[in-house]
Protein backbone atom coordinates (compact mmCIF):
# COMPACT_ATOMS: atom_id res chain seq x y z
CA UNK A 1 0.00 0.00 0.00
CA UNK A 2 2.78 2.62 0.50
CA UNK A 3 4.84 1.81 -2.17
CA UNK A 4 1.09 2.53 -4.27
CA UNK A 5 1.08 5.72 -2.77
CA UNK A 6 4.31 6.32 -3.65
CA UNK A 7 4.14 5.40 -6.88
CA UNK A 8 0.65 7.60 -7.21
CA UNK A 9 3.24 10.65 -5.64
CA UNK A 10 5.76 9.83 -8.54
CA UNK A 11 3.16 9.70 -11.16
CA UNK A 12 2.00 13.27 -10.38
CA UNK A 13 5.95 14.38 -9.69
CA UNK A 14 6.51 13.27 -13.41
CA UNK A 15 3.68 14.90 -14.77
CA UNK A 16 4.52 18.27 -12.91
CA UNK A 17 7.99 18.17 -13.75
CA UNK A 18 6.79 17.04 -17.63
CA UNK A 19 4.11 20.05 -17.72
CA UNK A 20 6.47 21.97 -20.28
CA UNK A 21 8.29 19.84 -22.64
CA UNK A 22 7.53 20.05 -26.12
CA UNK A 23 5.62 17.81 -28.43
CA UNK A 24 7.06 15.16 -30.51
CA UNK A 25 5.20 13.00 -32.35
CA UNK A 26 7.74 10.22 -32.51
CA UNK A 27 8.61 6.85 -30.60
CA UNK A 28 12.25 6.07 -28.83
CA UNK A 29 11.37 2.61 -27.16
CA UNK A 30 14.62 1.04 -29.16
CA UNK A 31 16.70 3.71 -27.86
CA UNK A 32 16.05 3.92 -24.07
CA UNK A 33 16.01 -0.34 -24.07
CA UNK A 34 19.43 -0.17 -25.14
CA UNK A 35 20.75 1.93 -22.85
CA UNK A 36 19.16 -0.67 -20.38
CA UNK A 37 20.14 -1.65 -16.57
CA UNK A 38 17.84 -2.20 -13.54
CA UNK A 39 19.07 -0.94 -10.44
CA UNK A 40 16.84 -3.76 -8.41
CA UNK A 41 17.73 -6.15 -10.73
CA UNK A 42 21.36 -5.37 -10.78
CA UNK A 43 21.56 -5.01 -6.69
CA UNK A 44 19.73 -8.36 -6.95
CA UNK A 45 21.49 -10.30 -9.88
CA UNK A 46 25.06 -9.48 -8.36
CA UNK A 47 24.19 -11.44 -5.31
CA UNK A 48 23.89 -14.32 -6.86
CA UNK A 49 26.91 -13.50 -7.99
CA UNK A 50 26.36 -13.33 -12.02
CA UNK A 51 29.01 -11.83 -14.43
CA UNK A 52 28.59 -7.98 -15.63
CA UNK A 53 27.78 -9.12 -19.17
CA UNK A 54 24.95 -11.73 -18.43
CA UNK A 55 23.65 -9.35 -16.08
CA UNK A 56 23.64 -6.60 -19.39
CA UNK A 57 21.65 -9.31 -21.25
CA UNK A 58 19.25 -10.36 -18.40
CA UNK A 59 18.73 -6.45 -18.14
CA UNK A 60 18.23 -5.61 -21.89
CA UNK A 61 15.82 -8.47 -22.11
CA UNK A 62 13.93 -7.74 -19.05
CA UNK A 63 13.62 -4.34 -20.21
CA UNK A 64 12.81 -4.73 -24.06
CA UNK A 65 10.58 -7.28 -22.91
CA UNK A 66 7.97 -5.38 -20.68
CA UNK A 67 8.53 -2.20 -23.27
CA UNK A 68 7.51 -4.18 -26.16
CA UNK A 69 4.37 -5.96 -24.69
CA UNK A 70 3.10 -3.74 -22.22
CA UNK A 71 4.03 0.02 -23.38
CA UNK A 72 4.72 -1.45 -27.02
CA UNK A 73 2.05 -3.42 -27.56
CA UNK A 74 -1.14 -3.09 -25.49
CA UNK A 75 -0.87 0.37 -24.56
CA UNK A 76 -0.36 1.43 -28.28
CA UNK A 77 -2.89 -0.76 -29.39
CA UNK A 78 -5.72 0.63 -27.47
CA UNK A 79 -4.62 4.07 -27.37
CA UNK A 80 -5.27 3.62 -31.19
CA UNK A 81 -8.74 1.79 -30.69
CA UNK A 82 -9.96 3.86 -27.42
CA UNK A 83 -8.30 7.59 -27.82
CA UNK A 84 -7.09 9.34 -25.44
CA UNK A 85 -9.67 12.33 -24.61
CA UNK A 86 -8.76 12.99 -20.89
CA UNK A 87 -6.00 15.16 -19.96
CA UNK A 88 -3.63 14.94 -16.87
CA UNK A 89 -1.21 17.51 -16.89
CA UNK A 90 -1.62 18.87 -20.19
CA UNK A 91 -0.88 15.11 -21.20
CA UNK A 92 -3.86 13.06 -23.01
CA UNK A 93 -4.81 9.74 -21.84
CA UNK A 94 -7.06 7.12 -22.27
CA UNK A 95 -8.10 3.42 -21.54
CA UNK A 96 -5.17 2.44 -23.13
CA UNK A 97 -3.02 2.94 -20.04
CA UNK A 98 -5.24 1.94 -17.50
CA UNK A 99 -6.13 -1.33 -19.30
CA UNK A 100 -2.06 -1.65 -19.63
CA UNK A 101 -1.51 -1.24 -15.86
CA UNK A 102 -4.15 -3.82 -14.70
CA UNK A 103 -2.53 -6.37 -17.11
CA UNK A 104 0.84 -5.34 -16.16
CA UNK A 105 -0.43 -5.92 -12.75
CA UNK A 106 -2.19 -9.03 -13.02
CA UNK A 107 1.07 -10.53 -14.17
CA UNK A 108 3.03 -9.52 -11.19
CA UNK A 109 -0.03 -11.16 -9.67
CA UNK A 110 0.15 -14.28 -11.28
CA UNK A 111 4.23 -14.31 -10.69
CA UNK A 112 5.26 -16.92 -13.01
CA UNK A 113 9.01 -16.83 -12.06
CA UNK A 114 7.50 -18.38 -8.62
CA UNK A 115 6.12 -21.01 -10.90
CA UNK A 116 8.60 -21.91 -13.15
CA UNK A 117 11.13 -22.13 -9.79
CA UNK A 118 8.32 -25.04 -8.84
CA UNK A 119 6.27 -23.22 -5.60
CA UNK A 120 3.77 -21.37 -6.83
CA UNK A 121 2.82 -18.28 -4.89
CA UNK A 122 0.24 -15.46 -6.14
CA UNK A 123 1.77 -12.25 -5.01
CA UNK A 124 -1.45 -10.09 -4.38
CA UNK A 125 0.23 -6.99 -3.41
CA UNK A 126 3.15 -7.06 -5.70
CA UNK A 127 0.36 -6.90 -8.34
CA UNK A 128 -1.58 -4.31 -6.56
CA UNK A 129 1.17 -1.66 -6.65
CA UNK A 130 2.61 -2.46 -9.51
CA UNK A 131 -0.82 -1.36 -11.19
CA UNK A 132 0.28 2.32 -10.31
CA UNK A 133 3.61 1.56 -11.12
CA UNK A 134 2.55 0.66 -14.88
CA UNK A 135 0.60 4.21 -14.68
CA UNK A 136 3.61 5.94 -14.02
CA UNK A 137 5.73 3.85 -17.09
CA UNK A 138 2.74 4.11 -19.61
CA UNK A 139 2.58 7.64 -18.27
CA UNK A 140 6.01 8.80 -18.93
CA UNK A 141 6.41 7.09 -22.26
CA UNK A 142 2.91 7.21 -24.27
CA UNK A 143 1.08 9.96 -22.88
CA UNK A 144 3.76 12.39 -23.31
CA UNK A 145 1.80 14.86 -25.48
CA UNK A 146 1.37 12.25 -28.91
CA UNK A 147 3.46 9.49 -29.07
CA UNK A 148 6.50 9.78 -27.52
CA UNK A 149 8.15 6.80 -25.95
CA UNK A 150 10.61 7.73 -23.51
CA UNK A 151 9.93 5.20 -20.13
CA UNK A 152 12.72 3.23 -21.25
CA UNK A 153 14.86 6.32 -20.62
CA UNK A 154 12.89 7.31 -18.36
CA UNK A 155 13.80 4.16 -16.44
CA UNK A 156 16.68 2.88 -17.93
CA UNK A 157 18.74 6.18 -18.39
CA UNK A 158 19.39 7.29 -14.97
CA UNK A 159 20.26 3.55 -14.15
CA UNK A 160 21.95 3.09 -17.43
CA UNK A 161 24.47 5.92 -16.95
CA UNK A 162 26.20 4.28 -13.52
CA UNK A 163 26.25 0.94 -15.72
CA UNK A 164 28.17 1.89 -18.14
CA UNK A 165 30.36 3.36 -16.70
CA UNK A 166 31.06 0.49 -13.78
CA UNK A 167 31.21 -1.37 -17.08
CA UNK A 168 34.21 0.69 -18.54
CA UNK A 169 35.77 0.06 -15.36
CA UNK A 170 35.12 -3.40 -15.02
CA UNK A 171 35.07 -4.34 -18.73
CA UNK A 172 38.13 -6.43 -18.83
CA UNK A 173 36.89 -8.42 -15.54
CA UNK A 174 33.40 -8.89 -17.03
CA UNK A 175 34.77 -10.63 -19.57
CA UNK A 176 36.66 -12.99 -18.27
CA UNK A 177 33.94 -13.67 -15.63
CA UNK A 178 31.62 -14.03 -18.27
CA UNK A 179 33.62 -17.00 -20.21
CA UNK A 180 34.30 -18.51 -16.73
CA UNK A 181 30.38 -18.26 -16.28
CA UNK A 182 29.99 -19.70 -19.60
CA UNK A 183 32.28 -22.65 -19.14
CA UNK A 184 31.80 -23.10 -15.62
CA UNK A 185 28.14 -22.54 -15.09
CA UNK A 186 28.12 -23.87 -11.83
CA UNK A 187 31.00 -22.34 -10.57
CA UNK A 188 30.43 -19.03 -7.92
CA UNK A 189 31.81 -15.54 -9.64
CA UNK A 190 32.29 -12.97 -6.96
CA UNK A 191 30.68 -9.53 -8.10
CA UNK A 192 31.68 -6.25 -6.52
CA UNK A 193 28.83 -4.59 -4.83
CA UNK A 194 28.16 -0.73 -6.01
CA UNK A 195 27.28 1.55 -3.68
CA UNK A 196 23.76 2.66 -4.28
CA UNK A 197 23.94 7.01 -3.54
CA UNK A 198 27.46 6.74 -6.16
CA UNK A 199 24.91 4.86 -8.59
CA UNK A 200 21.69 7.24 -7.78
CA UNK A 201 23.70 10.79 -7.51
CA UNK A 202 26.16 10.41 -10.96
CA UNK A 203 23.23 10.48 -13.02
CA UNK A 204 21.69 13.59 -11.35
CA UNK A 205 24.84 15.03 -11.28
CA UNK A 206 25.27 14.59 -15.22
CA UNK A 207 21.73 15.81 -15.33
CA UNK A 208 22.26 19.34 -13.33
CA UNK A 209 25.65 19.81 -16.18
CA UNK B 1 -13.44 -1.65 -33.01
CA UNK B 2 -12.86 -0.74 -29.41
CA UNK B 3 -14.15 -4.44 -28.06
CA UNK B 4 -11.67 -5.85 -30.74
CA UNK B 5 -8.70 -4.32 -29.38
CA UNK B 6 -9.60 -5.40 -25.83
CA UNK B 7 -9.89 -9.05 -27.06
CA UNK B 8 -6.61 -8.90 -29.14
CA UNK B 9 -4.67 -7.73 -26.37
CA UNK B 10 -6.12 -9.58 -23.61
CA UNK B 11 -5.38 -12.81 -26.44
CA UNK B 12 -2.17 -11.79 -26.81
CA UNK B 13 -1.24 -10.84 -23.27
CA UNK B 14 -3.01 -14.77 -22.09
CA UNK B 15 -1.02 -16.44 -24.93
CA UNK B 16 2.36 -14.62 -23.85
CA UNK B 17 1.87 -15.67 -20.25
CA UNK B 18 0.75 -19.08 -21.32
CA UNK B 19 4.43 -19.44 -23.49
CA UNK B 20 6.07 -18.27 -20.65
CA UNK B 21 4.45 -20.77 -18.35
CA UNK B 22 5.04 -23.26 -20.94
CA UNK B 23 9.00 -22.48 -21.25
CA UNK B 24 9.78 -22.25 -18.07
CA UNK B 25 7.69 -25.76 -16.65
CA UNK B 26 9.49 -27.06 -19.82
CA UNK B 27 12.99 -29.33 -19.62
CA UNK B 28 14.63 -26.10 -21.63
CA UNK B 29 13.31 -23.68 -18.94
CA UNK B 30 14.72 -26.04 -16.08
CA UNK B 31 17.64 -26.54 -17.86
CA UNK B 32 18.30 -22.60 -18.27
CA UNK B 33 17.85 -21.75 -14.48
CA UNK B 34 20.09 -24.36 -13.42
CA UNK B 35 22.78 -23.08 -16.10
CA UNK B 36 22.17 -19.46 -16.21
CA UNK B 37 20.09 -19.12 -12.97
CA UNK B 38 17.78 -16.82 -14.83
CA UNK B 39 14.72 -16.92 -17.16
CA UNK B 40 16.43 -15.35 -20.51
CA UNK B 41 14.23 -17.73 -23.04
CA UNK B 42 10.84 -16.82 -20.51
CA UNK B 43 12.00 -13.18 -21.74
CA UNK B 44 12.94 -13.40 -25.35
CA UNK B 45 9.11 -15.54 -25.74
CA UNK B 46 7.93 -12.13 -24.16
CA UNK B 47 9.74 -9.98 -27.07
CA UNK B 48 8.71 -12.37 -29.48
CA UNK B 49 4.92 -12.02 -29.57
CA UNK B 50 4.15 -9.21 -29.90
CA UNK B 51 6.85 -8.05 -31.77
CA UNK B 52 5.38 -11.11 -33.94
CA UNK B 53 2.00 -9.82 -34.09
CA UNK B 54 3.40 -6.19 -35.00
CA UNK B 55 4.67 -7.95 -38.06
CA UNK B 56 2.59 -10.54 -39.04
CA UNK B 57 -0.34 -7.82 -38.83
CA UNK B 58 2.28 -5.50 -41.35
CA UNK B 59 1.64 -2.29 -38.37
CA UNK B 60 4.12 0.45 -38.51
CA UNK B 61 6.86 -0.75 -35.77
CA UNK B 62 7.68 3.06 -34.73
CA UNK B 63 3.95 3.57 -33.67
CA UNK B 64 4.38 0.96 -31.52
CA UNK B 65 7.86 2.71 -30.24
CA UNK B 66 10.38 0.23 -32.30
CA UNK B 67 12.37 3.31 -33.41
CA UNK B 68 15.73 4.97 -32.92
CA UNK B 69 14.96 8.29 -33.89
CA UNK B 70 15.40 11.60 -31.80
CA UNK B 71 17.38 9.97 -28.98
CA UNK B 72 18.28 13.69 -27.44
CA UNK B 73 14.57 14.43 -27.11
CA UNK B 74 13.81 11.32 -25.44
CA UNK B 75 17.00 11.44 -23.29
CA UNK B 76 15.69 15.40 -22.10
CA UNK B 77 12.30 13.78 -21.20
CA UNK B 78 13.97 10.62 -19.72
CA UNK B 79 16.31 12.87 -17.43
CA UNK B 80 13.66 15.10 -16.22
CA UNK B 81 11.23 12.40 -14.97
CA UNK B 82 14.32 10.06 -13.72
CA UNK B 83 14.29 12.06 -10.51
CA UNK B 84 11.35 11.52 -9.23
CA UNK B 85 11.44 8.18 -9.96
CA UNK B 86 14.65 7.04 -9.06
CA UNK B 87 13.26 8.71 -5.64
CA UNK B 88 11.19 6.06 -5.61
CA UNK B 89 13.21 3.27 -6.59
CA UNK B 90 12.72 -0.05 -5.31
CA UNK B 91 15.54 -0.21 -3.38
CA UNK B 92 14.55 3.23 -1.25
CA UNK B 93 11.41 1.51 -1.05
CA UNK B 94 12.65 -1.52 0.45
CA UNK B 95 14.42 0.35 2.57
CA UNK B 96 11.52 2.33 4.06
CA UNK B 97 8.99 -0.37 4.08
CA UNK B 98 11.63 -1.86 6.43
CA UNK B 99 11.98 0.67 8.60
CA UNK B 100 8.39 1.12 8.75
CA UNK B 101 7.69 -2.41 10.01
CA UNK B 102 10.55 -2.65 12.52
CA UNK B 103 9.16 0.23 13.70
CA UNK B 104 5.94 -1.06 13.77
Amino acid sequence: MIIAIVQIAVLFAVGWLLRRKTTMNESGLMVGAILLDQQIKSHSAGRRGECDLCLHLLLLLSWVRRGALFRGYIQSRLNAAWGRPYQFFGVNWGWGIVIMSLLFGLMHFINLGSLAMGNWQLEPWWGFWTIFAGLVLGFVPRENRQYCRIDYFARASGRAIPCLFRSLTEGTRSVFECVVALLLPAAPQSRSQTVFLSEAMLPQLLLML
Amino acid sequence: MKAKAVVEVVVVFSLTLCLIALVGLSPIGEWERQAMNNFFIEYAVMIAVPLLILLVTRRDLAAYGLSLHNPRYHLNIAATAFVPWCSASSRQRSSITKKLLRLT
